[in-house]
């Protein structure tokens, strides 16, 4: 949904100009007035806001870091020349969003934007106002930083307490009486949302460009795998939640070396992960909804750091298989940032735990702040009349998919401009 | 089958004394359409139009003597319910009573005439597995859990049913998988399970289960007296749930013990003779074992009036 990308919310208005280029896909604003305006949606379009607009100070950092903001985003309009593969519509029209998104700077306005935040903030936000203007952008951001930095903190304490309740409902032992027959807990869901919130607009600030590909009625969203623990899969699903919120509520599917790991396999399965099989990924199809398929697997997240972002070995094709049988399109996704989150240093035996190796990262389970781009991109189509038994047409699809991957992902690989910064 | 002939269904039961049996006699005793019931276990019951046959399923020379007592008169339906639930007295015994007393029921009721056979399973001879689908339907193969002998041996008798209704096609069979079976008076593993004041569990894992109350299993059990469908059904309640929810809806405390140290716990309970828990059983406890209820639903019509949850709930008492 473009209204909320609107990083226009960025009170100050030089950000919001520069960035909205960057981030808000042209082709998502056709679906502005259908997405916008369906009831509840307009829940979750200020919540995104909120989020939106606090995205450009990452976590809670020293002034230095966001004042570098302003001239990272610039190089960012760049991954509008990467029409690679899939995007060009991607980068065609970016202004449409941009009119109604930067409010400029009437002292009321902004205070709108605000008000997902915690109270505290609001005021500094008022004081913050009159200065803003005479003052030049580099204090401008710092102000920013310390006006964030009280509600921040909250939400990185309601995202440690939901991390808390992730980790009792990971060892088996929290319970939940609100599961579908794929195990996913909505309440649980709805309580470790500050912790998805936290990560995905804070600590990754991820930025999904694409998301208006994704057709109503199910289709199979095939991603590179990365990062020691997958956190691509929850990832991308909160992507979909957030720019689509009309669609079905989309599932990725967990390798069993995941799914059975004891405490992550456990969480991951109530917070939407299926375990990768044909018939699931078929019952789920059926019921409308985005399925999120890693086809790398176990290999995608136990390959060492050297080798990030190469991709590999598509499994045997499965994915194509379920797109000839059940018609319905594959979309390439590119994931960057997800390699540097946990990098995967060094495996230990971790038979006694029951998990095929205990990965090495650098702060254990903890990720570290890469910024993550998702790029999503046009469906595949699939060929008429070709069937699940044709091994060509199978293997070209899954070159097809692999290669606009690959492409993809350079294109991000190549427009980012740092690990940490993107 | 039953209506129109009004009040003079003749009906059968093995194992009064059992799991089911304990669960449908009084019921069947309150059914006014029974003319007549014959009962055939180790224990005497008693009650009007009841007669019961002593009987040791057991013994080798058992199926003479079932045939006997079934043929007097033509039996309308015959529910062999004569099936361990308690604590098994040797592996060798149960073997014998599931798996041969199946036999031999089998045997007589084809030799007697009889008309309908409805036999109780359970979704457990799916099998815990790592390979499972969402949900397990019917024609799911039976994988059983091969490190305990009560579920192989269940495997087995699903699989003399299989043979029976393809060799037998005169005689009808319904065979209901039920999920484990709940309730406030019934007596069986997953009951005695989720009594316990500390049930253990496993750390890290919390597999998806689903159970059925006892008056729903009756209820279905009963229903095949107003015209007995062929088949196999999946009876489950309508909702699934973590384990740790059942564990705390019946009113205990789940005790999670890391895996590699609940095994080795016990296989040193084990052989020390002090339980007699295969550890192979743990598989329940570490992988979702979660059976399709659509066919029951769709084909008999069945309306489950208690959900898993209550179901658990009712465990508590």
């Amino acid at each position: 949904m473009g209204s909320r990308r609107v990083l226009g919310n960025d009170p100050f208005q030089r950000g919001a100009a520069e960035r909205t280029p960057a981030t808000s896909p042209a082709s998502d604003v056709p679906e502005q007035p259908s997405a916008a305006s369906p009831r509840g949606t307009g829940a979750s379009t200020e919540r995104n806001a909120g989020s939106a607009a606090k995205r450009p100070t990452p976590s809670r950092r020293p002034a230095a870091r966001p004042r570098k903001s302003p001239p990272r985003a610039e190089p960012s309009p760049a991954p509008g020349p990467v029409p690679a593969s899939g995007a060009p519509a991607v980068a065609a029209a970016p202004p449409p969003p941009a009119p109604p998104a930067p409010p400029p700077l009437e002292p009321g306005a902004p205070t709108l934007t605000w008000t997902p935040a915690e109270a505290p903030p609001r005021e500094l936000d008022r004081a913050a106002e009159g200065t803003e203007a005479a003052v030049t952008p580099a204090t401008a951001s710092l102000f920013e930083v310390l006006r964030e930095a009280p509600g921040v903190l909250a939400e990185a304490w309601s995202a440690l307490e939901a991390a808390l309740r992730a980790i009792r409902a990971g060892l088996g032992t929290a319970g939940g009486e609100q599961l579908d027959v794929y195990g996913r807990d909505a309440r649980l869901s709805e309580a470790v949302a500050p912790l998805l919130d936290f990560l995905y607009s804070r600590w990754f600030r991820v930025e999904v460009e694409g998301a208006s590909h994704v057709p109503a009625g199910g289709a199979l969203l095939v991603a590179n795998h990365a990062g020691a623990l997958p956190l691509d899969g929850p990832m991308l699903h909160e992507a979909l939640r957030r720019e689509r919120p009309e669609l079905p509520e989309a599932r990725w599917l967990a390798e069993d070396q995941v799914f059975y790991a004891p405490l992550l396999g456990t969480l991951f399965n109530r917070l939407g992960a299926v375990r990768a099989s044909p018939d699931s990924a078929t019952r789920l199809l059926a019921e409308g909804r985005p399925v999120l398929i890693f086809p790398e697997g176990i290999q995608g997240i136990g390959k060492p750091f050297r080798d990030r972002y190469r991709l590999q070995r598509f499994g045997r094709g499965g994915f194509v298989k379920l797109a000839l049988r059940t018609r319905r399109p594959i979309l390439p996704v590119a994931i960057m940032g997800a390699e540097e989150t946990l990098p995967l240093l060094g495996k230990l035996p971790g038979g006694l735990l029951g998990v095929p190796y205990l990965p090495v990262t650098p702060l254990g389970p903890l990720p570290l702040p890469a910024k993550w781009r998702i790029r999503i991109g046009e469906p595949i189509a699939v060929p008429p009349g070709a069937t699940e038994t044709d091994l060509s047409v199978v293997e070209s699809l899954v070159d097809a998919t692999r290669n606009t991957i690959e492409h993809m992902l350079r294109a991000l690989l190549g427009a980012r401009g740092g690990v940490f910064l993107g | 089958m039953g209506q129109e002939r009004g009040s003079s269904l003749r009906v059968a039961i093995t194992g009064p004394t059992s799991e089911f049996g304990a669960v449908l006699l009084p019921k069947l005793l309150a059914e006014p359409r029974i003319e007549q019931l014959l009962t055939f276990g180790p224990r005497p019951v008693s009650g009007a139009r009841l007669v019961h046959h002593r009987v040791d399923l057991t013994r080798w020379d058992v199926e003479s003597e079932l045939e006997g007592a079934l043929s007097a008169a033509p039996v309308d339906v015959l529910y062999h319910l004569a099936f361990l639930h308690g604590r098994t007295r040797g592996a060798a015994f149960a073997h014998e009573l599931e798996v041969i007393g199946t036999l031999h029921t089998l045997a007589a009721a084809v030799r007697a005439g009889v008309r309908h056979v409805v036999v109780p399973s359970t979704t457990a001879v799916y099998g815990a597995r790592a390979g499972n689908p969402v949900l397990l339907g019917e024609d799911a193969p039976l994988h059983g859990c091969p490190g305990s002998r009560f579920v192989t041996d269940r495997v087995e008798v699903e699989r003399q049913l299989m043979a029976f209704r393809r060799d037998h096609p005169g005689v009808g069979l319904t065979v209901f998988r039920f999920a484990p079976v709940l309730g406030p008076t019934v007596d069986n593993p997953a009951t005695r399970y989720f009594r316990r004041p500390l049930v253990p569990t496993l750390l890290g894992f919390d597999p998806l289960w689903q159970a059925i109350h006892e008056e729903d299993a009756r209820e279905l059990l009963l229903r095949v007296l107003d015209g007995p469908v062929s088949g196999t059904f999946n009876v489950v309640g309508d909702d699934v749930l973590p384990l740790s929810s059942i564990i705390r809806l019946a009113g205990t405390r789940p005790l999670p013990l890391p895996p590699p140290l609940a095994r080795a716990t016990l296989r040193a309970l084990n052989s020390a003779g002090i339980t007699a828990t295969p550890g192979a059983l743990l598989d329940y406890l570490h992988y979702s074992w979660v059976a399709d209820g659509t066919r029951a639903r769709t084909t008999l019509a069945f309306r489950p009036r208690f959900g898993t949850r209550e179901a658990a709930a009712s465990v508590r008492s």
